[in-house]
């Protein structure tokens, strides 16, 4: 019951959560760190309480679109959280949040809880590894730039971003979307006009998505009636070792290509995709900071063997 | 306290709901109407009985949204008013 009803408010949260939160309505979910269903106030005592055996390294985990953190859960019960502390030491905290906010909004809350989590975490961090999944991944980026801004203290501990099936270039549906419910405002028919208005209540999150705007100047630019923005004006913060998983729920190459995990294109989830005279849409990565993962969906990537698999590489394990 | 928080942050969804579908429903219907009044406006002999009759109609339809709202608001109202209530008597 508990974690239906939150699933249920992860639902609408990311649906219209921008209104939820704007009009102060107590279905709005706050940005909150969770521990076994239960959220943890970001001070010295509640942590110490909540996790007693705290170490210095930490993996703070981002949920994706209308998800919780019931997303990460695998078959047996674990996650990549529960399986980083097993093998590396880390101590997982799971963030729950508004997935209807605007990313901006998302990633400058991250930003203030994760200051907040630098100041009150029981033992000196040595290591903030932050793994995002989806939207969440789209967070995480937008909270290192506001972070890099502004000097917080937490950045500095970040030295590993992992991006699980984070649309860095957009995604398509949404454009889609968008680009539908610009064609019915144009219609001048009363009815296409109410589906219009029904399509445009959609959350600023899910808008955001299109075109992985993290910042609030990047939504400006959505004036033109074109499907695709190619400009990705927000770089990866460059003192970060920053890893992609995509996911292609096809083996083969081509379906692959075009559906990439069936939500987000594989040229997203990887940020490869070049236009004659633009770089902005590749992020010039080592080649082994990115996997594919082929046959994995997108919501399977969030709990998938093989994408651990990855991520235990990449912390350092070679066993 | 957070359930409570959430039944009362539902019935303020709710009633938004309401209001806001039955300003857009009101919309919907007198757009529809204006194209067959426009036509009937347009013959000269029937064109004053015409617009009587979109006039009439109109303020109709604007009246049952107007009571839906407003029955909608007093209800919402009511039902917020009851939840704080009981939110004040089981701190």
């Amino acid at each position: 019951m508990g974690r239906g009803l939150e699933s249920t408010l992860a639902v609408l949260n990311g649906t219209i959560g921008d209104y939820l939160a704007k009009t102060a309505n107590g279905l709005a979910t706050p940005m909150e760190i969770i521990k076994e269903d239960h959220p943890v106030a970001l001070t010295a005592a509640a942590l110490k309480a909540a996790f007693p055996g705290a170490t210095p390294r930490v993996v703070v985990l981002v949920h994706g679109l209308m998800c919780t953190e019931t997303c990460w859960t695998m078959e047996d019960g674990t996650d990549y959280g529960s399986r980083l502390a097993k093998d590396h030491g880390y101590t997982p905290l799971y963030v729950r949040y508004n997935t209807g906010l605007a990313i901006a909004d998302s990633g400058a809350a991250f930003d203030r809880m994760l200051d907040a989590l630098a100041l009150a975490y029981p033992v000196p961090i040595e290591e903030l590894l932050l793994l995002g999944f989806s939207m969440g991944g789209l967070v995480v980026r937008s909270a290192c730039h506001a972070a890099s801004a502004k000097e917080s203290a937490w950045l500095p501990l970040v030295r590993r971003a992992i991006y699980v099936g984070t649309p860095h270039l957009g995604a398509p549906y949404e454009r889609l979307g968008r680009f539908a419910a610009r064609v019915l405002e144009v219609v001048k028919n009363p009815y296409t006009q109410l589906i219009a208005d029904i399509a445009n209540l959609r959350s600023a999150g899910l808008q955001d998505l299109g075109d992985a705007d993290l910042r609030h100047e990047d939504r400006a630019r959505r004036s033109t009636v074109r499907l695709r923005d190619w400009r990705h004006p927000v770089p990866l913060i460059p003192a970060i070792e920053h890893y992609l998983v995509a996911g292609t729920l096809s083996n083969e190459p081509w379906l692959g290509a075009l559906f990439g995990d069936s939500v987000v294109p594989l040229a997203s989830a990887t940020a490869h995709e070049r236009r004659a005279g633009d770089a902005d849409g590749d992020f010039g990565l080592p080649a082994d900071h990115v996997k594919v993962i082929p046959g994995a969906s997108h919501m399977g990537l969030a709990r998938s063997r093989d994408v651990y698999e990855t991520i235990d590489r990449w912390c350092g394990r070679t066993s | 306290m957070n359930n409570l928080r959430r039944w009362k942050g539902l019935a303020a969804l709710v009633q938004s709901a309401v209001e806001n579908g039955s300003v857009a429903i009101e919309r919907v219907q007198k757009d529809t109407a204006n194209l067959p009044f426009g036509i009937l406006e347009k013959i000269p002999e029937i064109a004053p009985a015409a617009r009587g009759v979109h006039v009439v109609h109109d303020a109709c339809v604007g009246a049952t949204h107007g009571a839906i709202r407003l029955v909608t608001r007093a209800v919402g109202g009511g039902v917020a008013a009851a939840i704080s209530a009981f939110d004040d008597g089981t701190e």
